[in-house]
């Protein structure tokens, strides 16, 4: 008797060893899958947020605001007077709805002369005399996330024409996100 | 004895060959390579007309689509004193290397002959973008611009 009690013992304790072990399986199991879970979603947000930036890009080299335009005709380029007044004039705030925490700034990449690495908005109203050959740079909206952690950045090709020789740029515009 | 402690131990390899598969699935998924077509078709499509409008010439407002399709054979350039086929690969070459690296091919037909070549894809993937400019009849040129992937 004693013996059968001792081997009912020990066959209850395997069982419920057993069953502890796949309770712990089940619950790595749950937990492996939630964290893969998240890993999607936070991808597929990020997705989501880089194809956000892409359209805005495109919004931006669009806007009319900034839009070369000639006899009321769209051209296919950013004007630099447009985007020095833009910057003047507009308050960020009213474009926060659209823009968000972002910056959008255009890089001059090809010239048809050398030109100084500056900001344009500031050079033009300091040393007009030597505008555009004195930078390389617009600033066309600028609002970055307060301790922002990092940011990922984004470019499209643009066409940048100076009225003022008339010529046309080749530049870089560039939106940064802030994550 | 011996059966049941052999059994037990394979009972655990199995539980541990189960944990590394799911770990392996988990990592496997977890470092997906981001999709950048949608990017690079964009990138590809503002890049030409931007290139197209750009005036290149110190002492003139003359356009690259213009010098481009005036371009024959042995023409002088507009401004530079290059033959007009250097010239133009020498103003596409530095835009192209700073917006796609090295991996792109770019070529201008006309009148269906290849007429510049820049670039050599290695891969098999190509995202590829055509851009027809210069006018009608004999001076319309086509631009073909392909980012490789591998």
């Amino acid at each position: 008797m004693k013996q059968y009690s001792r081997k009912g013992q020990i066959g209850l304790i395997e069982t419920i060893m057993v069953v502890i072990v796949i309770i712990i399986l089940m619950v790595l199991a749950v937990v492996f899958y939630f964290k893969f879970q998240k890993s999607d979603i936070e991808s597929k947000t990020q997705d989501l947020a880089d194809q956000r930036a892409d359209v805005l890009l495109s919004y931006v080299s669009r806007m009319p605001e900034l839009q070369c335009s000639f006899r009321n005709k769209e051209e296919r380029c950013l004007d630099s007077l447009k985007i020095i007044a833009f910057n003047e004039k507009v308050n960020k705030e009213d474009y926060y709805d659209v823009f968000g925490f972002r910056t959008f700034r255009i890089e001059i990449i090809e010239a048809p002369f050398e030109i100084k690495k500056g900001d344009c908005i500031k050079m033009f109203k300091v040393d007009y005399g030597n505008y555009p050959m004195n930078c390389n740079e617009f600033i066309i909206y600028q609002n970055p996330k307060p301790n922002f952690k990092s940011k990922s950045i984004f470019s499209v090709p643009i066409s940048v024409y100076y009225p003022v020789n008339g010529k046309y740029f080749i530049g870089k515009l560039i939106g940064e996100n802030y994550e | 004895m011996n059966k049941k402690g052999q059994t037990e131990i394979i009972g655990l390899v199995v539980i541990v060959i189960l944990f590394v598969i799911i770990g392996s699935f988990f990592l496997v998924f977890s470092s997906k390579n981001k999709n950048t077509e949608t990017k690079d078709v964009i990138k590809t499509s503002k890049f030409m007309p931007a290139f197209l409008e750009y005036t290149p010439c110190l002492d003139s407002n003359v356009k690259m689509e213009e010098i481009i399709r005036d371009c024959n054979n042995d023409e002088i350039a507009p401004c530079q004193n290059l033959n007009c086929r250097d010239f133009i690969r020498k103003t596409l070459e530095p835009s192209l290397n700073e917006f796609f690296g090295k991996e792109y091919r770019f070529s201008i037909t006309k009148t269906g002959k290849g007429f510049i070549e820049i670039g050599n894809c290695t891969g098999n993937n190509m995202i590829s973008e055509n851009y027809q400019a210069g006018g009608f009849g004999e001076n319309r040129f086509e631009i073909t611009l392909a980012i490789c992937k591998n």
